[in-house]
């Protein structure tokens, strides 16, 4: 009786301490992340927004694309394979993703947010910003994926967008953020979280016209007409002086730092920005401009574009006139064309911080009027991939290979794309493949 | 009240009890075969849990015996006695030796003791005196004794980590180290990086925090079937550590104490050219020009021009002999034999026990100090233990061990960073010396310009002179590390127990490293400080029940409840840009970064083991156990797994029991199923995707992979991005399924042991990371997906080949092979990165064994030979050479074929001879090294610039057989044919070694008759002396990233060292 007793009284004790702990261990403090918000305000993702785009732009995209152009040479490790065109699709992985997961996700949040809550002026800069942006890439690659990326786990392979569609959805989103500029801003507005502008939605709306002219200019190649588009894009509400420059102004810290001051900080000997087909131009013309971008002794570059805080421009003046000039010498009306070189030449002058004068050393020859023009345009958007885009349209200037027998004309999809959605990535995929503008 | 009752009832029983008959016995135990008397035996009194141990001397005190009362006498390698007391106050005992029973006891991952006998699964158990002398880590002291465990040491850098894989690997993402357990608590074995893993300093992985002196004995628990009670941390098996605690001395103090000092040096370098300088093109470049590579002339065509003031060298600039035919003839400078020296290692312990029948107590001090082979490194610990037990009464013991660990380090960068000391210093020309003239290594003139600047062999801070690294950039780290626990047994009744342990480990790891201002990756200077603050807390409650039917058969239950709770926290600050030179302080920045993490993780589990014990000859354990999480989704975050094994000890058939060839045969077989939660694989909030902050802080700064970026906040600005890993609320467990078959044979008397193992395992459900692509808008997405098996044989042989009075034979070998298959990953995906570069990478790619190197080749025909490039116009190192394929793919493989280790042991009389050779057939490793060397001239293959070659193929136009002739120069070797061209597998290298990896020769001292000591042994030892490789650069055991799931890298780590001593243990 005693025993089974006993083994009784064990049995209740032991089930007793093994339940008795069984209460709610688990819950949100455990479970909620303490580290990372789940919401931001609409500024710190503009911030983030137009320091990616600038920072691959002004970084990786202006170095290659500089190679293509040959306003810059590969000498050292990587970069020295890289002048030789020889690039391995991992060469653009970071571009690509940095464009896509963190420049455009961001855009595609801020666009959520601000429709939303009715943030106007965000809305707009959010929408100037992405039409900038695939802009650039579908310049850059070819045909995009678009309409049906940016879905997450709903559509893990999305497929490629034709350039046509890509430079359709641009105007369109050039329309868009027109509007959204246009009217009632929101009770948020940016200010000095929008590193370009700082808030001042004029010159936004500027920025749209002539970014949209530029992308019209660009289709002229495949339809002439398209030069009246630009033109009319523009029409009396572009850019009117420097002063509207569309540029990111990076800081004066090693972590707010340009990009390419980091480069020839932390890679130097990689590259060299001296003894190129630019600066052998540049310097037979005594142009008071190499000064200020190269500094032919040590092959980095010089004080405007190389300093820790310079500058990297999205859209300026001196471009904006430069499509003028160009849009009317396809309409075969060279006095207009001349009128807007000149203006172009010297506001190229004055966005370096050098004389105006220097331009009378350009006059523009009406017998080569396109080249007169592409040249002037290639010293004036120095480091920018435009360019790159320009001397496709044209054929100025007139470079050759550095090696083989041809140069490239776009960035193969990147390897990621390859490994991650390798059904949908369009053929042909080389380097010296032309895009649908140029065919 | 009917519980008081009962208690009281207990209670008047157990008074009652004090006034029966009492008496003590004593007596003697010896050896029934020669007489010598055995200490610590057990006796008991049977049907109750009081008892006592026998003394040195073999005797016994037993008080309070009851009349009538059975005593059972029990030790290992000896039959029990059971012998009635009657009315005796003196029992004597001869045991009969027992050699056909293996009555080996396994500590088992809950803390459990079980007899080898009736486990079914894969045990392997290493004794305290075959850990061996290397002392730093204790992962190399196991490596090449456990059958089918991968321990690779990621560097010769003291301190470094050490990577172990039981089996294979079983998780793309997350953790495949076993678990450590250590006296039945869960050992946090964790790395902490400060930086990128491909290029930061060796950090250690923290179970270098373990003195192996402090070790009784290791039990090495393979695959979940070992480990299914102890949950998920253990699905890729466990290392159970038992400690040193003190014992039943009869009251007497014992004192160890053991002392040796070792040499490393550094074993094996990269084939560096000792023909061609500095220069391109044949023309020289001295380190002024900034020129990075070695293709100028020969420095036989070299002399000095004698000027007094070249900063570079103090025997002056170099010219061309031609010019001066009367100059000194340039110095061939060795840069790494110059750089790496002697290291020393030493180490110095002394424990003191004491202890008598109820209570016992061990202090224990160790010290070890470890000087790296490149000047200024060291790796220090010392560590403090002290550890009770006491049996409060006849029914319920206590045992508690408090440890306290400080560990600290200084140690260098290494790998793709331009201020570790590798980069530069592999790449340092012949005709510069890193060292200025100087041999004390700390001597500035090294590596400063009489202007202040940085004097290294390219001018213009693009590789930190090695010397400056060292002197102004080392990485300080400390850590403070207690670890504990607290145990409670009580056996109320014959056939319950009940244990409650409380454990927990803490540690605060402090890491500094500073970049003076001038250094290449910071030039403006950086500062970071980074502290880790861990801890966990485990508690685990078991009940035993236990039940005999008949005589036959012995029933068990166990029934267990466990809760882990752990938080862990990071606080990191980084400054930049210093106002002013020679203060390296968070106060002289001008830019701060700073960043806080904090994780915390609950695990709570339930389980239960069923035991059926058939004749003690068949074995049946069934098991299952429940799991509750923090890391899966609120609403469904329980799992349940199961496990059965079955072992049939054969040989103790009445057909077989008394063979004389046979000593012990059994037969295992085993099932189980581990779960997995997010934790390792995901992190502790794989849930929910958020915001981040843009800065290097958090890891989102904005860069580019080649420069660091932009960080906020700036100009009070701040920036916030989403996340580019999309987290999933729906994620579930991962599962791995386990099949395991083993054999175990003992013949003629213990004298040859085999022990086989079959394993058949597949991981499903994992949850991943998986890379996608970036228009998604993300680059990574959490879910499970992907099947991983692994099938494999481990083999342990065992013999004692020969045996006499004086001399002895012991031979162990152990061969495993393991194959693993990525079966598949998720859908669309067909690769995971792992790590690595853009040239060659580590990944998990589906159809293929895990750990496929990956990266371009060549383009072969159909007979295996080159397409080789014949368009004329494609420019030098291009036409005539070959072709490369479009597409990456697999280009290796870094699992090898097998892996064996043996262990030869000789004795006779007091000496003892000992080797461990340590084989590995193949496994592959990315020479990514090599390959930037090739690029930089410097690597000894190109020596044949110059040369001309036909490659060996077709032509890529027509097919036609390839008859061009090219030469393989500089332009080759920097394009194509080097690193940083596009084809990687031709560094792709066999790594198969075979090693001596530990040899010994000791004498032990013993019937030291008037002096205090038991017995002295002193030895000389040595690591690693002897290496036999293919591999061509540094010891190919090694790994860029250390410890972790990509392995196979070696791109600018450091050299791997050898090591000779001398020890000295004594014990009082």
């Amino acid at each position: 009786m005693i025993m089974r007793t006993n083994k009784l009284f064990y049995i209740l004790l032991c089930s007793v301490l093994l339940t008795i702990t069984a209460c709610d261990f688990i819950n949100d403090d455990f479970t909620k992340d303490p580290n990372n918000p789940t919401s931001v305000t609409p500024g710190a993702l503009l911030t983030s927004i137009e320091t990616s785009i600038a920072y691959t732009q002004g970084g990786e995209v202006s170095r290659y694309t500089s190679i293509f152009i040959q306003s810059l040479k590969g000498i050292g490790r990587q970069h020295e394979a890289y002048n030789r065109y020889i690039m391995p699709a991992e060469t653009f992985n970071n571009i690509w993703s940095n464009y896509y997961s963190t420049a455009l996700e961001d855009i595609q949040q801020l666009k959520i947010l601000a429709d939303g809550k009715g943030y106007k002026a965000y809305a707009g800069i959010a929408k100037a910003l992405e039409a900038y942006t695939i802009g650039t890439m579908t310049d850059l690659w070819g045909g995009l994926p678009y309409s049906n990326a940016f879905k997450g786990t709903d559509n893990l392979q999305p497929t490629y967008d034709s350039q046509e569609e890509i430079y359709a959805k641009i105007q369109e989103l050039l329309t868009a953020a027109k509007a959204d500029l246009s009217g009632d801003l929101g009770d948020i507005t940016p200010d000095a979280d929008d590193f370009i502008y700082e808030g001042n939605t004029d010159r936004w709306l500027k920025f749209v016209n002539v970014l949209s002219a530029r992308y019209y200019l660009h289709l002229s190649k495949k339809d002439a007409s398209n030069a009246q588009k630009a033109i009319e894009a523009i029409g009396t509400a572009g850019f009117e002086t420097t002063e509207d420059d569309a540029k990111y102004a990076f800081g004066n810290s090693e972590t707010a730092a340009n990009p390419a001051y980091q480069f020839l900080q932390q890679r130097a000997g990689d590259i060299t920005y001296a003894d190129t087909y630019l600066t052998d131009k540049l310097d037979a013309m005594n142009d008071p401009r190499l000064e200020v971008y190269v500094d032919m002794e040590s092959g980095d570059l010089a004080s405007f574009y190389g300093s820790i805080n310079s500058p990297v421009f999205f859209l300026t003046y001196a471009e904006q006139n430069f499509i003028l000039a160009e849009a009317y010498v396809i309409k075969s009306d060279l006095v207009k064309a001349k009128q807007y070189y000149d203006i172009g030449v010297k506001a190229a002058m004055k966005q370096v911080g050098v004389p105006e004068s220097a331009a009378a050393a350009y006059p523009f020859d009406v017998t080569k009027p396109l080249e007169t023009i592409m040249l002037q345009k290639y010293f004036a958007l120095f480091l920018q991939p435009e360019s790159f885009v320009d001397w496709r349209r044209t054929g100025y200037p007139a470079i050759t290979p550095n090696s083989g027998t041809e140069i490239p004309r776009r960035f193969t999809y990147p390897q990621s794309e390859l490994d991650y959605n390798s059904a949908n990535v369009p053929k042909p995929n080389t380097l010296f493949d032309k895009v649908w503008w140029e065919q | 009240m009917k519980k008081l009752l009962s208690f009281l009832m207990l209670f008047l029983l157990s008074i009652g009890a004090l006034f029966a008959q009492d008496r003590t016995i004593t007596g003697k135990v010896t050896d029934a075969t020669d007489g010598t008397p055995i200490p610590g035996v057990n006796i008991l009194i049977k049907g109750s849990t009081s008892g006592t141990t026998t003394n040195n001397e073999g005797n016994y005190t037993l008080q309070s015996v009851p009349s009538g009362a059975t005593l059972v006498f029990s030790f290992i390698g000896f039959q029990n006695q059971e012998i009635a007391s009657a009315n005796q106050s003196v029992i004597n005992v001869q045991l009969q030796s027992d050699t056909k029973q293996l009555n080996e006891v396994v500590v088992t991952a809950i803390g459990i003791e079980r007899d080898k006998k009736a486990l079914g699964y894969s045990v392997q158990q290493i004794k305290s005196d075959e850990l061996g002398e290397n002392k730093t880590n204790l992962l190399n002291s196991l490596a090449g004794k456990i059958a089918g465990a991968q321990i690779t040491s990621s560097t010769g850098a003291p301190g470094a980590s050490v990577n172990i894989v039981l089996r294979g690997y079983t998780s793309i993402n997350g953790n495949n180290q076993p678990l450590f357990v250590i006296d039945g608590v869960p050992f946090n074995n964790d790395v902490n990086n400060t930086e990128s893993s491909l290029g930061g300093v060796a950090n250690s992985n923290r179970a270098i925090d373990i003195n192996p002196d402090d070790i009784a004995s290791v039990s090495v628990l393979k695959g979940p079937a070992a480990a299914a009670l102890y949950g998920i941390q253990a699905s890729n098996g466990a290392i159970v550590i038992t400690t040193k605690r003190g014992s039943n001395t009869q009251g007497k103090v014992s004192v160890d104490f053991s002392s040796s000092v070792a040499i490393t040096q550094a074993n094996k370098f990269p084939e560096l050219s000792t023909t061609y300088t500095q220069g391109s093109g044949g023309v020289y470049q001295g380190p002024e020009t900034g020129q990075g590579r070695s293709w100028g002339p020969k420095i036989s065509d070299l002399v000095f021009d004698g000027s007094t003031d070249y900063p570079y060298d103090k025997n002056g600039k170099l010219v061309l002999k031609t010019g001066n035919p009367n100059g000194k003839s340039a110095i061939t400078y060795d840069p790494l034999g110059q750089f790496y020296r002697n290291g020393l290692v030493a180490n110095n312990s002394i424990s003191i026990s004491a202890g008598n029948e109820k209570n016992s107590i061990r202090f224990a001090i160790a010290d070890q100090r470890n000087k790296g082979i490149a000047p200024n490194t060291r790796y220090d610990r010392t560590s403090v233990r002290l550890t009770g037990d006491s049996k409060l009464t006849n029914q319920l013991s206590m045992g508690a061990s408090f440890n306290y660990v400080l560990s600290s380090g200084k140690r260098a960068q290494q790998g793709s960073n331009t201020s570790g000391i590798e980069l530069g210093l592999y790449r340092s020309p012949i005709n510069f010396d890193n060292s200025n003239g100087n041999s004390n290594p700390k001597d500035s003139s090294a590596y400063y310009l009489p202007d202040g600047t940085q004097r290294a062999y390219r001018a213009g801070g693009i590789y930190d002179n090695p010397y400056w690294v060292v002197n102004n950039n080392l990485f300080e780290d400390n850590v403070n590390r207690f670890f504990g626990s607290l145990e409670f047994k009580y056996d109320p009744v014959r056939w319950l127990n009940i244990t409650y342990r409380i454990g927990a480990d803490a540690y605060t790891d402090k890491r500094e490293q500073p970049f003076a201002l001038g250094s290449a990756a910071y030039p403006a200077g950086r500062i970071i400080q980074d502290a880790y603050l861990y801890r966990h807390i485990n508690s685990d409650l078991l009940v035993t029940f236990k039940h005999k039917i008949g005589d036959n058969i012995n029933l068990s239950l166990l029934l267990g409840q466990n809760i882990y709770t752990r938080r862990y926290e990071n606080l990191l600050q980084i400054g930049d840009e210093f106002n002013f030179p020679g203060f390296i302080q968070m106060g002289n920045a001008t830019t701060i970064q700073a960043s806080q993490y904090l994780g915390k993780y609950r695990r709570v589990g339930y389980f239960g083991a069923f035991n059926i014990d058939y004749l003690n000859m068949i074995f049946l354990e069934l098991t299952g156990r429940a799991d509750k999480t923090s890391t899966l989704p609120l609403d469904n975050n329980t799992f349940f797994y199961p496990s059965a094994r079955l072992s049939f000890a054969f040989s103790e058939l009445a057909a077989l029991k008394d063979n004389s060839v046979l000593s012990y045969g059994k037969l295992r077989a085993a099932y189980a199923v581990v779960g997995n939660d997010a934790l390792t694989p995901l992190g502790y909030y794989p849930l929910r995707t958020t915001y981040y902050q843009v800065s290097s802080a958090t890891a989102y700064q904005i860069a580019d992979g080649w420069t660091n970026g932009v960080s906020f906040p700036i100009n009070g600005v701040s920036a916030f991005t989403y996340g580019d890993a999309y987290k999933n609320s729906s994620i579930k467990p991962e599962y791995t399924k386990n099949l395991e078959l083993g054999l175990e044979l003992r013949f003629l008397k213990n004298r040859l042991g085999l022990d086989i193992t079959y394993y058949n395992q597949k991981s499903s459900d994992q949850l991943l990371s998986v890379p996608v692509s970036n228009t998604t808008g993300y680059s990574s997405v959490y879910l499970n997906a992907g099947d991983i098996t692994n099938k494999g044989i481990e083999i342990v042989l065992n013999a004692t080949p020969i045996k006499t009075d004086q001399f002895s034979w012991n031979l162990t070998v152990n061969w495993a092979k393991n194959k693993s298959m990525v079966e598949k990953l998720a859908p669309g995906i067909d690769n995971v990165f792992l790590n690595g570069f853009t040239g060659g990478s580590t990944r998990a790619i589906a159809g293929q064994p895990f750990g496929s190197l990956y990266g371009y080749k060549f383009k072969r025909d159909a007979n295996g030979g080159y397409i080789v490039n014949d368009n004329p116009n494609a420019g030098a190192g291009v036409y005539g050479f070959p072709e490369i394929e479009d597409k990456a793919g697999v280009i290796g493989n870094t699992i090898p074929d097998w892996r064996a280790g043996i262990t030869n042991s000789f004795t006779y009389k007091g000496f003892t001879l000992s080797a461990l050779f340590d084989i590995k057939k193949g496994g592959d490793i990315w020479n990514g090294t090599r390959g930037a060397l090739v690029t930089f001239g410097r690597a000894k293959e190109t020596d044949n610039r110059g040369e001309e070659i036909i490659w060996q193929g077709t032509k890529a136009s027509d097919g036609s057989t390839n008859d061009i002739k090219v030469p393989l120069n500089q332009a080759w070797y920097t394009g194509n044919g080097g690193g940083f061209g596009s084809e990687a597998k031709q560094f792709v290298e066999d790594a198969s070694w075979v090693r001596l990896r530990e040899a010994s020769l000791g004498y032990t001292f013993r019937s030291l008759g008037k002096t205090p000591f038991k017995s002295i042994n002193i030895s000389v030892f040595g690591t690693n002396l002897w290496l036999h490789t293919k591999y061509k650069g540094v010891d190919p055991e090694t790994n860029l990233t250390g410890a972790g799931n990509a392995q196979g890298l070696d791109y600018f780590q450091g050299p791997n060292t050898r090591s000779f001593g001398i020890s000295l243990k004594a014990g009082i």
